[in-house]
């Protein structure tokens, strides 16, 4: 099997090799490093294919050119640009803000209080440290490299998990259409009969009928919302209308799929506040069975634990409280919770959904983020912006 | 006397003369408005200034570890984070020079001249610099007079 899988992953890789460079972002304020990285590039090739210099002077620079080329390879930066924390500033936007994964990550250090703690290189995925005292064509050369074959790993891995991703859900959406189609088709037959023998008693079978067709929507819906995901897509704003948050928390606490009927008497809503909201219900529905999903895990073997959804319609955001008496998030762990391919111990991960959440909500004009006190308890508060 | 006002006085006599013979080379590089010296001289000064600037960053270590200093205590004391920049990049001038062959070196001359100009520049914005070898780079640093 893993034999396959490598020749899949191959496949990909071959397709790769047609984009003409492997783009290089070094960022630093010195002309000497950016020329004398610029000549070594120059020089190199990898699988096929040469290397392209992005040169940045400042942050605001780097900002720009990061937020512009989404397919840069790898970034050599120097940790102290403009001050002692900006390398630490850029990494954050890299990681969280932009939620790139993929890019590689070179530091250019040597200064004592400027070494990265390893909390630090784990959390932002760094790749390696160049230090200045040591620099030569080689060394840098063999980081460049390995830093390279990692980005076209990860990018093939993208690249394979995509197109399973794509076949599984075409598989999906084909067999829910069938149900649809299969569940309109008995709702017709019905309506005849209902016709043919009007004493005929119905309404509850159609009624079954209706729930099915709305679950087999609402899973198509959110199929091609996982797509997106998978794919990096935003939603489609123009598709946004005003929408009743009581109402989605309230379909989306009904429509859950609980493995188990104790687990629905875990949620307590408190729905007094009530708010509205812009934006796409699916997608919003798609948030919280996240959380449920997540919230419910940590909860199976509490006979205490509860989920406390709240509403709070407030002067400059509305909110929604998602809170849970379950293991709570590890204070280290926290910062990343949001960023994709995380699952931190968990088994049925908080990873890509929980980034996806963040991208859903920024998407609406709002945000999602995320306290706890590890051993008790973890709230996730979504703020949404007033609709006027 | 503070251990670490003995720090002070012993290494400044050191890197401080190292910093003005860096300085001095420096000067001979860019006093060749004409950019008329050949590769193999240019090569040469930028390996020296290369060595000299290793050395200075090597004789922290050595105070360190001979008054059992943590690595990296005199280096901090001496230098900002700036200045070990300015200090660590003249290696680049030098990278640069050893993969350009004689050829390029005429060809691609005045942006290696112009790297050397903005390494000198920043050199001189070292805070440990002697006065008299600052003014001295200064002076070949001042932009060409129109007349």
């Amino acid at each position: 099997m893993k034999h396959e899988v490598s020749e899949v992953i191959t496949d990909v890789e071959q397709t790769k090799i047609d984009d003409q460079y492997w783009k290089v972002l070094v960022v630093d304020d010195r002309f000497s490093v950016q020329k004398a990285t610029g000549l070594l590039l120059k020089k190199m090739s990898y699988a096929g294919r040469g290397f392209k210099i992005l040169e940045s002077y400042t942050i605001n620079e780097t900002k720009q050119i990061l937020m512009s080329n989404d397919d840069i390879a790898l970034i050599i930066l120097d940790v102290h640009l403009e001050g002692d924390d900006v390398g630490l500033l850029l990494l954050n936007f890299i990681r969280t803000e932009l939620q790139n994964e993929n890019t590689r990550v070179i530091l250019r250090t040597g200064y004592p209080t400027s070494f990265p703690e390893k909390s630090i290189t784990k959390k932002y995925h760094i790749d390696g440290c160049l230090f200045e005292e040591e620099t030569s064509f080689s060394k840098l050369e063999f980081e460049i490299i390995g830093a390279i074959q990692t980005y076209r790993k990860m990018l093939s891995i993208n690249e394979y998990l995509e197109r399973f991703a794509g076949s599984v859900a075409f598989e999906m959406k084909n067999s829910l259409n069938m149900f649809g189609l299969n569940f309109s088709a008995i709702k017709n037959e019905l309506f005849h009969q209902k016709i043919k023998y009007p004493n005929t008693t119905t309404d509850s079978i159609v009624n079954i009928i209706n729930r099915g067709l709305h679950f087999s929507n609402r899973s198509e819906m959110i199929v091609d919302l996982m797509l997106k995901n998978i794919k990096n897509e935003s939603i489609n704003k123009s598709d946004f209308k005003v929408i009743n948050m009581g109402r989605v928390v309230s379909q989306a606490f009904e429509d859950f799929a609980y493995t188990n009927i104790d687990r629905k008497e875990k949620v307590e809503l408190d729905l007094k506040q009530d708010f509205e909201f812009l934006g796409d219900e699916n997608s919003l529905v798609y948030v919280l069975f996240n959380l449920f999903k997540n919230a419910l895990f940590y909860l199976v073997n509490k006979p205490d634990g509860k989920i406390q959804i709240r509403l709070e319609n407030g002067d400059d955001w509305n909110k929604l409280y998602f809170k849970d008496n379950g293991i709570g998030i590890p204070e280290d762990e926290l910062i990343g919770v949001f960023e994709g391919y995380r699952s931190f111990s968990f088994t049925e991960g908080r990873g890509l959904g929980l980034a996806f959440c963040k991208r859903i909500m920024r998407d609406f004009g709002g945000d999602v983020t995320c306290q706890s006190d590890y051993g008790e308890w973890t709230q996730f508060v979504l703020a949404f912006p007033k609709v006027s | 006397m503070s251990d670490f006002s003995e720090l002070k006085i012993s290494n400044k006599v050191n890197d401080i003369t190292i910093l003005t013979e860096i300085a001095s080379v420096y000067v001979y590089i860019l006093k060749d408005q004409e950019m008329s010296i050949e590769y193999e001289r240019v090569t040469e000064m930028v390996d020296t200034i290369d060595r000299l600037s290793q050395e200075v960053l090597v004789s922290y270590t050595f105070i360190d570890l001979k008054k059992k200093l943590k690595i990296g205590t005199t280096k901090t004391k001496r230098l900002s984070h700036k200045d070990y920049k300015i200090l660590a990049s003249i290696s680049h001038i030098q990278m640069i020079l050893s993969h350009t062959s004689v050829s390029d070196y005429e060809k691609d001359k005045h942006l290696i001249f112009q790297t050397i100009l903005r390494e000198a520049g920043n050199f001189a914005t070292l805070k440990i610099l002697s006065k008299h070898a600052k003014s001295a780079l200064d002076s070949c640093l001042l932009p060409p007079s129109i007349n």
